[in-house]
């Protein structure tokens, strides 16, 4: 049985009389421990399936489909059964990490709430518990973060202590919404090395999602790539980055920043623009953008088939 | 190259007191593309508004076009706006949320050609959006109504209007996807090909500098710390910073290599009153006393390269780990 | 140009089932005091000696009955609302228009200049308004229009802080510093970018405002110090029918209720176009 197994999860809203569609039936099961990189431009839906996983999307969302966590159904539990998988089995972390701090608490202070609250710890217990979580963050001087306040610390700090944070209930699940893209490269490299050492200790299932396939290449296993609302592919992280079958894929394996090698003229791109909510399609909703695209592809959706090596989205899948 | 376009001297910025730029000088050419890289906190953001006077600078001289701007107020000083304009990071803040596209687009027209025809301006309007690859029915829809990368290429057909000689980009991709990052950096670079104006670009990732400008000043804590021309990197730089920020960048290339090891990365910060020697000291794993005493200086290694290392010589021959 | 927001913010408010019943009912209560009185065979001031203070009922001539002068209460009640909305829409166009044009102009200067605004605020608003009306109404004798002034010239110390506040938050956006580099003058840039951007919260401020300055124009009439007999405005009317709850409850009844009526549909306009630009602000 799969850790989380999202079950053909579709989400719609009705905005201003529109139909808006962010996720349209997605099937995805992360195994205990596993990472998986979902890769997605804005806008493809790759936030609002994990946000439904969780029971976290606004009240207007209409959701069909299933969310098995451990076996327990999460779509439709109660609030209170909710609250007690998230926060300690299953968590979440987002991509600015100001925000997702109450500004005028204490770094102490908002660790120690999880703790009293959900643990029932005395203070001095959930002091000792806050600076232990601060320093398996690796972040520099623990002692002082936990008199400072949320402004006080750099962004690589802040995601830091959300990381901790997360890390309190001792969840068997993070789920990593680009967690590193309001940081500096550097910060980001510093936080995608303590993901890794933070596998390496303990069986942890991380879900990573990303704009840029370079930055869930490291550390994911499996990469499953979405467009509007859909998965597109979903290979085993070395195949897919060595042989993309999507044409999508293919472009983002291109789009990857590139370090080495000669300068280059002009930067590959995906031409046009994301797909919106609104947009409806007839036949391969990225059919408008793809270099490949044929007749057919504009009349027939394709389906996610899997074969031996993942399953792929595409009437001309790339062979290899 | 021919000629100076913008000559930065000494530039120094501080807010309520404390420094955020120290002694910056450099120089951008006519038409020349400059990359300007650091960490958030290094300065980037202060020196390009700075640079558009934006903020206020404490020392130094910004020599545009012969003229000092640090001199310059008034009419005289919007003339020369006209040259010099500036995109910034968020695409959805740097336009007015309750103007249209062509209403936000009129307005440089209207300053720097009051007297110009309706006809004249709705010509310039629809061949600004034409040229950064925007259709013109564009000029109706609300920031709200665009994606992120539909509003920067808006920003950037607003700030082309005057006809700058220097367009200044801060981070102008980074709020961007990967996947179209692109779009964006090939248009800044066919402007800068085509049409000789010069691009100082801004960026935390170095990556995205290297192939779009001829050369790279890398700025940490407000001070430079290496200048170098794009084909030299990534192997050629000189100074250990260049490298940990090389370093950094994910990249498919670079899996298999070690991630870097936390010291030699990130983390800007510290008190700068109380810094003396390198800015880099405190996190280069080749620092040693004299790193932490004095200051390097700036110095020539090369053609067009500069860097401010005491130990650049000995880390160069026994290669930079 | 601005039509897109704005239609917008209106779309929303109409989606609101509360708000827009409250707009309709404000709308038939303003139409019903500047037309109502018309239908009417009774003029306000004219004295009906034959039905001295009746009840409201089928066999009367007057609709909803007369006060112990035997005028027509359905005609004063009226005529007393279109007073108070004068009242209303004099000193909030007063109070929003220096309101907006200060609390822009601090904000967005800044500095020094902001301070020395800001201080001024916190002086005028040190001193009781209710003092201050009461003070000019002595000093001047008993004028409507200085009385609408004088409460549209206090009103306005809370407006210019949201707007200064509001100020503050959009000048710091980038859109603000990319017209400065367009080579926008500081004039240029409060009308066209600054003013359009903190309208919303004024115009939320300004209903919410309107029921205020209608109490404030009731309480002062209430006190003697508004409206002169034979005028009338809705306080003066609820203070007559005060003094005669115990003969003639119709009097303080009539008036009473359509104040109420009034001051609850532009409450609920108003917080219905708040939430309508609140969301506008996010999307």
């Amino acid at each position: 049985m799969a850790l989380l197994d999202i079950e053909s999860l579709e989400i719609h809203y009705e905005r201003a009389g529109r139909r808006v569609e962010t996720v349209r039936g997605v099937s995805l099961a992360v195994e205990k421990g596993e990472c998986v990189g979902l890769v997605g431009e804005s806008g493809s839906g790759k936030t609002q399936l994990f946000l439904a996983s969780l029971g976290l999307l606004p009240r207007d969302a209409r959701m069909q489909g299933s969310v098995r966590f451990e076996g327990h159904e999460l779509m439709g539990a109660d609030a209170r059964a909710l609250n007690r998988i998230r926060g300690s089995k299953l968590t979440m972390i987002f991509q600015d990490p100001l925000s997702a701090l109450t500004p005028h608490l204490r770094i102490g202070a908002q660790l120690g709430e999880v703790l009293t609250t959900h643990r029932g710890c005395s203070r001095s217990e959930a002091r000792a518990a806050a600076l232990a979580a601060l320093a398996r963050v690796q972040i520099s001087e623990p002692e002082r973060r936990l008199r400072q306040y949320p402004h006080e610390l750099s962004g690589g700090q802040r995601q830091r202590v959300l990381i901790a944070m997360a890390l309190l209930g001792d969840p068997c699940m993070l789920i990593a919404d680009e967690p590193t893209s309001a940081l500096d490269v550097t910060v980001q490299a510093q936080i995608l090395a303590f993901f890794e050492t933070l596998r390496a200790a303990q069986p942890l299932a991380i879900v990573l999602i990303s704009h840029d396939l370079a930055v869930v290449a490291r550390l994911a296993e499996r990469i499953v790539v979405m467009y509007a609302g859909r998965i597109v592919e979903s290979a085993p992280a070395a195949r897919l980055l060595a042989r993309p079958r999507h044409p999508y894929s293919e472009l983002l394996v291109q789009c990857a920043p590139k370090i080495g090698g000669p300068r280059l003229e002009r930067l590959p791109f995906v031409p046009g623009r994301a797909p919106r909510g609104e947009d409806s399609f007839v036949g391969c909703a990225f059919a408008p953008r793809c270099p490949r695209a044929a007749p057919r592809c504009r009349e027939e959706r394709p389906l996610l088939e899997t074969g031996r090596a993942g399953a792929v989205a595409c009437h001309f899948p790339i062979d290899s | 190259m021919n000629g100076s376009l913008l000559e930065v001297r000494s530039l120094a910025v501080a807010y309520d007191g404390i420094p955020v730029l120290e002694d910056v000088s450099f120089e951008v050419a006519v038409g020349e593309a400059v990359g300007l890289v650091g960490e958030s906190g290094a300065g980037k953001s202060t020196l390009a508004r700075a640079l558009v006077k934006l903020v206020a600078a404490r020392r130094g001289a910004l020599i545009f076009r012969g003229v000092d701007l640090e001199q310059c107020t008034g009419r005289a000083l919007r003339a020369l706006r006209r040259e010099l304009q500036i995109i910034f990071q968020d695409p959805f803040a740097s336009l007015d949320p309750r103007m249209t596209v062509g209403r936000a687009l009129l307005e440089p027209l209207e300053i720097f050609e009051p007297r110009s025809s309706r006809a004249h301006r709705d010509a310039r309007i629809r061949g600004a959006l034409v040229r950064v690859g925007l259709g013109a029915e564009m000029a109706g829809r609300y920031p709200r109504e665009l994606s992120g990368g539909e509003c920067q290429r808006v920003a950037i057909a607003r700030a082309l209007l005057p006809h700058p000689r220097l367009l200044i980009c801060d981070e102008p991709v980074s709020a961007l996807d990967v996947s179209i990052q692109g779009q964006v950096i090939n248009l800044l670079a066919d402007l800068n090909r085509r049409e000789a104006m010069a691009l100082l670009l801004i960026s935390h990732n170095i990556a995205l500098v290297r192939h779009l400008c001829g050369r790279i000043i890398v700025l940490l804590e407000g001070q430079v710390l290496e200048i170098a021309p794009s084909e030299r990197l990534p192997g050629g730089a000189r100074h250990p910073y260049t490298h940990a920020l090389v370093a950094a960048v994910p990249t498919l290339e670079s899996l298999s290599r070690g991630l870097l090891p936390a010291t030699t990365a990130g983390g800007a910060g510290g008190d700068a009153r109380l810094r003396r020697g390198c800015v880099y000291a405190r996190r280069c794993p080749h620092a040693e006393d004299r790193c932490r005493q004095t200051r390097p200086l700036l110095e020539t290694v090369g053609e067009g390269h500069q860097v401010a290392c005491h130990r650049w010589r000995e880390l160069s021959a026994g290669g930079l780990s | 140009m601005k039509e897109g927001a704005w239609s917008e913010a209106w779309t929303r408010l109409a989606a609101g089932r509360v708000a827009r019943i409250a707009f309709l009912i404000m709308l038939a209560l303003i139409l019903l005091a500047l037309l109502g009185p018309a239908f009417s065979p009774h003029a306000s001031a004219t004295l009906d000696w034959q039905s001295v203070a009746t009840a409201p009922g089928g066999s009367s001539r007057h609709w909803l009955g007369t006060d112990r002068l035997g005028r027509d209460l359905f005609v004063r009640t009226l005529e007393g609302a279109r007073v108070s909305l004068a009242v209303a829409a004099v000193a909030s166009v007063v109070s929003i228009s220096i309101g907006l044009g200060y609390g822009a102009v601090a904000g967005y200067v800044g500095g020094h200049t902001d301070r020395l605004m800001m201080r001024f605020i916190e002086i005028l608003s040190g001193l009781p308004l209710i003092f201050f009306v009461i003070f000019v109404t002595v000093l001047f004798g008993r004028n409507e229009v200085l009385l609408f002034l004088s409460i549209g010239a206090v009103g306005w110390l809370t407006l210019a802080r949201i707007v200064r506040g509001q100020t503050l938050s959009v000048r710091r956006r980038e859109f603000i510093e990319a017209a400065i580099v367009s080579g926008a003058s500081g004039a240029r840039i409060i009308v066209r970018h600054v003013l359009p951007n903190v309208a919303s919260p004024a115009i939320v401020y300004a209903t919410l405002a309107i029921p205020q300055i209608i109490l404030l124009e009731s309480f002062l009439s209430f006190l003697g110090l508004g409206i002169q007999e034979p005028q009338a405005s809705l306080g003066t009317l609820i203070a007559e029918g005060a003094g005669e709850l115990q003969s003639a409850p119709w009097m303080l009844l009539v008036p009473g209720t359509f104040l109420t009526l009034l001051l609850l549909s532009l409450n609920l306009v108003g917080d219905g176009l708040r939430d309508a630009f609140d969301v506008g602000e996010r999307g």
